[in-house]
């Protein structure tokens, strides 16, 4: 107890925000790519897989390719089909959008899993660039915060606001949302409901593709199968949490990845709490979140419904 | 009684069997891409998973298949149990997992009991300990609406740490290795035939289960309480049924077979809880219960055809020289296409197995 | 009103449209004209045709024959924006309105105006504004539909179809979600749009509303058209038995009531709806065995909720219910079930039925796990089935057999099945929402009379009911609900429409 309270005193809190800030940049991906994906009206599970499925194929193609970029740009086509398979068979097919997200997890799970044993290699690639940029990085609080990051945390950053802009000021964005709400008003508008909600679900893998690639583009330069380790359901609870408004997610990202900083760095002071319990942190976290504000989480009231409704008009 | 009827039954399962078909050329293909021969491949896996005899040092095939086939068919049940009530227990893993450690913990850590108490106790621990870990989901639906299909997760993810915590710390045995000490052997599940077999009474507990499964589900007042409230959860809100008890109920009840199947799988063949007690069965048993439906026989026939292929795979690539991670795409497929069998229907039109109209109507037609 | 000439303008034609859906000819050979700046009506009861036949010519769906002209030239319709593009426009009767956005955010949908990659939403709502004033119908461009009454939502829907330039508007049942003022209110707007050069078709099964609003009146009867006529031409007796094809008793002979001891009494009840505003705000009511209390009132004064605090579906904020002098504790559907109370819910999907389920399982969704219908732990299914065979047969419920699936059965006949239910439990009290909704008027007799019936044998009835008319001709005693409370009483022999219509307004 008494090293707990000497730890919280030796910390470096801008360093542990701004270390925060990187291990939410997965998390807040999925979390905006469920955003467009779940305004459109498509319950969207299978972020997880997606970003399991980028993961892998970024460092492959980045390998391959000896270029991080090209490996980025692979991962998020690989994320982006698989997201079109989410969407044909939710859509075209009209099965049960939760079925279909935890089936495509598992098809991804395996079939990363078979590449991987079946093909496997010591090669690695290049991380994407980390950036930091001078002068700004050295102000006071936001300086190593929000200027001294990896590239895709810049990204992630960027894409909070992006997505903001889209959803709430463009026609993209307000079709987007009456299709979620209301699809039959979008439908006798002229808008045709399920491409609107198509695209949006591949959006959707495309941020995922973003999110993915930062395991093996930006964290380590290797594969092992799994490594998402559920962040993409921590996503989806985040946007929950935020009432699917991108600001807000980012926000709610943090309340996860904080008090897992905060435990890494307890570790550092040997405070003593076993690890395996200090590693459950962000899952029991998801828990109590869910627990605590599904009540007052308002969804898009169209999703999960396939459109039209009984196949008929 | 409805009356039975060829057509019918093909009626309700050529959904999953042409999955499987499927799933098996497209596995194929991927051999012949990789210069592997399908045929050669596919003998194999059946070789291995039936038809191979034992020897003095190595299990019958077939009797290996069904020691694989018992935790598939009860965690699918389990899972089956929760898609009845319009719930997603994908938290057949962790249940497992809770059910593995209490049944270590009562095996081992409870000496000097008669069989005939000791291991009906330790299986009954594995039941309460996946029943609680599932409860919580339910109880957290029920009371706050939070989704089972995260909550569930969340909750396999926090087991993995549990365990992994347990076995290497209170519950380490002396020596090297970290694992817990063998249990009792007042507290093992016996085996039905002699060694080198390792089928065990598993698969009679997992018999009985479907049993119990169907008679719930279609002849108690419960099971159709059950049935009712995944099909329409208002109209069984307003005929009088309490839906969050019903909720916490069908979870419970799901979790306790997981950990059933957990209790099993430690009782009969581990006889002690390593740290790394990964199986993956929790997550092919979704697919099992998938390609099942709701109907016991059809779980069990799809828990066989898994326990085939996990056990066929080792000696395919013995014999055939395919890696048995093929069987992790084969299986993967099967999913996507039990998921959606509208992709098959199409599928098997553009391969000229042309189907009757009638069934196309539903998707081309009627659209008025 | 537009005075027709001596060869009037034919505004749209519609010639031999034909509609087929599964196991129903919805439109057959209907022929139907609408002339410039006329407001000719389409009624019929619910199955008719009505909506059918406008959804083709708003592009749905397309017709199986038939062809469309708009001002003598034939078009082809084959959506809903080929339709708009022609001047078309259709105010639904479920409005097409996202509750959360703006009235510009909805109306300019489908057509919006950007600058760069931005939504502009300043020039359509200036044009927005422009409408309203030149049509007299005062809406805020920036106020988010869920924010907005019932009425005004209507609005907003013909406001969105005049920014499409449309000349032809397609009202379908636009009031039955209005008071009888603000119907009057939609008839002014109406007349005006007339004026203008609109030329209008009035969906609708109100034979007084028809008679008092229309030129011409075109009857539908299962697909076909039965005939033309005026409202100089024609009485609400005639135009209904053009609707049905025989005489319809349009009011229930019933003796008057003897009301007995109270049997549900409601008290200073206060119920918060979904969005967490107060829908009932202290009600105080009693309905004695042997009398129908009618409640009156537009949909969305708090009656929904309401019902749902009674019957145990939704737990109220404050104050109590009692059955027979017993308290019911709060949102607990068994306990009221138990005590005695049978509800005929006002949304039969949601609530009434599981659909894909067997006739004879619905018949028992309450009653399954105890005698007669399981024992110990086991399902009875020969008693289930009995049970059923019966039923549909006191009930004359037109299905193939009792294990036919809920969803098979017509609307009518699935709300037979709801009230045989409902009414094969001990019962004390019932309570009937929207009884008649979505029915055909055999069956709507029928229930009439089952309710008479239930009152006669001496239990308490609770009618809550949007269609004053149904009120009016089965209760003894109506009260008025606007705003969440119980604004008036009257009794049911001697009360007067528009008494009740002011009440219903909140106007004393």
């Amino acid at each position: 107890m008494e090293q707990l309270i000497a730890a919280l005193g030796q910390i470096d809190y801008i360093f542990l925000i701004a270390v925060a800030l990187r291990a939410a940049t997965p998390i807040v991906f999925a979390a905006l790519g469920g955003i467009f994906s779940e305004r459109s009206g498509i319950v969207n599970i299978a972020l997880e897989g997606m970003m399991l499925t980028s993961a892998y194929v970024s460092f492959r193609v980045a390998v391959l390719a000896q270029s991080p970029w090209i490996g980025l740009l692979g991962g998020i086509v690989a994320a982006m089909l698989v997201a079109a398979l989410h969407a044909v068979v939710s859509i075209r097919y009209r099965t049960n959008q939760v079925v279909s997200g935890t089936v495509i997890n598992i098809f991804a799970a395996g079939i990363t899993g078979y590449l991987y044993r079946a093909f496997p290699t010591t090669e690695s690639a290049d991380y994407l660039p980390a950036v930091s940029i001078a002068g700004l990085k050295d102000l006071p609080l936001v300086g190593p915060i929000l200027f001294d990051q990896g590239f895709l945390t810049y990204v992630m950053v960027l894409g909070v606001f992006v997505t903001w802009l889209v959803i709430f000021k463009t026609r993209w964005g307000l079709r987007t949302r009456a299709v979620g709400e209301l699809p039959r008003a979008a439908d006798t508008a002229g808008i045709n409901v399920n491409r609107m909600r198509f695209y949006n679900v591949l959006i959707s893998g495309a941020l995922a593709g973003l999110g993915g690639a930062f395991f093996t583009l930006q964290t380590v330069s290797s594969f092992t199968p799994n490594m998402t380790s559920g962040q993409g359901f921590i996503g989806l609870a985040a946007m929950i949490f935020a009432n699917w408004n991108p600001i807000s997610t980012l926000l709610a990202s943090l309340l996860f990845t904080i008090p897992q900083a905060l435990a890494g760095q307890f570790q550092l002071f040997n405070v003593p709490l076993p690890y395996q319990l200090i590693s459950t942190l962000p899952y029991v976290l998801t828990i109590v979140t869910l627990a605590g504000f599904m009540r007052r989480s308002t969804p898009p009231a169209a999703e999960g419904i396939p459109y039209p409704e009984d196949a008929r008009t | 009684m409805k009356q039975f009827s060829i057509a019918r039954i093909w009626g309700s399962a050529w959904a999953p069997i042409g999955s499987v078909v499927l799933a098996l050329v497209i596995a194929g293909v991927m051999m012949a891409i990789t210069n592997s021969n399908p045929l050669d491949a596919y003998r194999a896996l059946f070789e291995g998973a039936f038809t191979r005899p034992g020897t003095d040092t190595r299990p019958t095939a077939f009797f290996e298949t069904l020691v694989s086939a018992t935790p598939f068919l009860v965690l699918a049940l389990g899972i089956s149990l929760s898609f009845a009530a319009g719930l997603f227990n994908i938290g057949a893993e962790g249940q497992l997992y809770m059910g593995a450690l209490a049944s270590t913990m009562a095996g081992f850590m409870l000496k000097g009991l008669p069989p005939i108490i000791h291991l009906p106790l330790a299986l009954l621990a594995g039941v309460l300990a996946g029943g609680l870990w599932a409860g919580i989901a339910g109880w957290l639906k029920a009371t706050r609406g939070a989704p089972e299909v995260v909550t569930t997760i969340m909750l396999n993810y926090i087991s993995y740490s549990v365990v992994n915590f347990m076995v290497n710390g209170p519950l380490r045995s002396t020596g090297s290795a970290p694992r817990t000490p063998d249990i009792e052997a007042s507290a093992v599940l016996p085996a039905l035939l002699a060694p080198p077999e390792r089928l065990h009474w598993g698969i009679a507990i997992a018999i009985v289960c479907a049993i119990g499964y169907w008679v719930l589900m279609k002849k108690t007042p419960l099971g159709l309480q059950i049935r009712l409230v995944g099909a329409n959860r208002e109209a069984a809100r307003y005929s009088g049924i309490n839906v969050n008890r019903t909720y916490f109920v069908a979870m419970a009840i799901s979790g306790g077979l997981c950990g059933l199947a957990g209790a099993i799988e430690v009782l009969a063949l581990y006889k002690f809880l390593p740290t790394e007690f990964t199986t993956g069965y929790g997550f092919d048993s979704i697919a099992v219960a998938l390609l099942g439906g709701s109907n016991p026989i059809g779980i069990a026939l799809a828990a066989i055809l898994f326990g085939a292929l996990a056990n066929g795979a080792t000696y395919m690539q013995f014999s055939a020289g395919v890696s048995n991670y093929i069987i992790s795409v084969l299986q993967a497929f099967i999913i996507v296409f039990v998921a959606a069998p509208g992709i098959v229907r199409d599928l098997f039109g553009w391969i000229r197995l042309r189907r009757k109209p009638a069934e196309g109507a539903e998707a081309a037609g009627a659209k008025s | 009103m537009t005075q027709p000439t001596d060869t009037p303008t034919i505004a749209m034609e519609m010639r031999g449209m034909t509609k087929r859906f599964p196991g129903v000819l919805a439109n057959d050979r209907i022929s139907f004209d609408l002339r410039l700046g006329e407001i000719h009506a389409l009624l019929g009861e619910n199955g008719a045709g009505k909506s059918t036949l406008m959804n083709l010519l708003y592009g749905l769906y397309p017709p199986d024959s038939g062809e469309i002209l708009l001002n003598g030239k034939a078009v082809r319709i084959d959506g809903p924006r080929d339709a708009i593009a022609l001047g078309i426009g259709m105010v639904h009767q479920h409005f097409m309105l996202v509750p959360p956005l703006t009235v510009t955010e909805n109306i300019m949908l489908g057509m919006e105006e950007t600058r760069g990659l931005l939504l502009d939403e300043i020039r359509p709502a200036a044009r927005i504004r422009d409408i309203a004033n030149r049509y007299g119908l005062e809406i805020d461009p920036d106020a988010k539909i869920k924010d907005l009454s019932v009425g005004l939502q209507q609005r907003v829907e013909i406001v969105k179809a005049l920014y499409r330039n449309a000349r032809v508007l397609v009202l379908d049942e636009p009031t039955a979600v209005l008071t009888p003022q603000e119907v009057d209110g939609l008839f002014v707007t109406l007349r005006t749009l007339v004026s203008q050069g609109v030329s209008i078709i009035f969906i609708s099964h109100k034979l007084k509303e028809v008679m008092a609003i229309a030129n011409r009146i075109t009857v539908l009867r299962q697909g076909k058209v039965v005939g033309s006529t005026t409202p100089a031409e024609a009485d609400e007796a005639k135009l209904a038995s053009m609707m049905v094809g025989r005489p319809v008793l349009l009011t229930v002979d019933k003796t008057p009531s003897k009301p007995a001891r109270v049997v549900l009494s409601v008290k200073n009840l206060r119920v918060l709806s979904d969005r967490r505003s107060v829908a009932v705000n202290g009600v105080s009511f009693d309905v004695r065995a042997g009398e129908i209390v009618g409640i009156a009132g537009v949909e969305g004064n708090g009656q929904s909720e309401l019902v749902e605090a009674i019957t145990g579906l939704r737990a109220p904020a404050s104050g109590s219910v009692s059955i027979d002098g017993v308290d019911m504790p709060h949102e607990n559907t068994r306990a009221a079930i138990m005590a005695g109370a049978s509800h005929i819910p006002e949304d039969r999907h949601k609530f009434g039925m599981v659909k894909d389920y067997p006739l004879s399982t619905n018949l028992v969704l309450s009653s399954f796990d105890r005698p007669p219908f399981a024992h110990g732990i086991f399902l009875d299914q020969t008693a289930i089935d009995e049970n059923a065979r019966k039923l549909v047969k006191e009930f004359d419920i037109r299905t193939p057999n009792e294990q036919t699936a809920m969803s098979s059965l017509s609307g009518g006949n699935q709300q037979k099945a709801v009230v045989a239910r409902e009414f094969s439990r001990p019962m004390k009290v019932l309570i009937a929402a929207q009884p008649t909704r979505g029915v055909d008027v055999g069956s709507i007799e029928f229930i009439h009379r089952r309710i008479v019936e239930a009152r006669d044998s001496g239990n308490a009835v609770l009618l809550v009911s949007a269609e004053l008319d149904e009120i009016m001709s089965l209760s003894d005693r109506i009260l008025v609900m606007f705003k969440g409370q119980i604004v008036g009483e009257r009794d049911g022999q001697t009360a007067g429409r528009s008494d009740i219509g002011l009440l219903m307004m909140g106007k004393a």
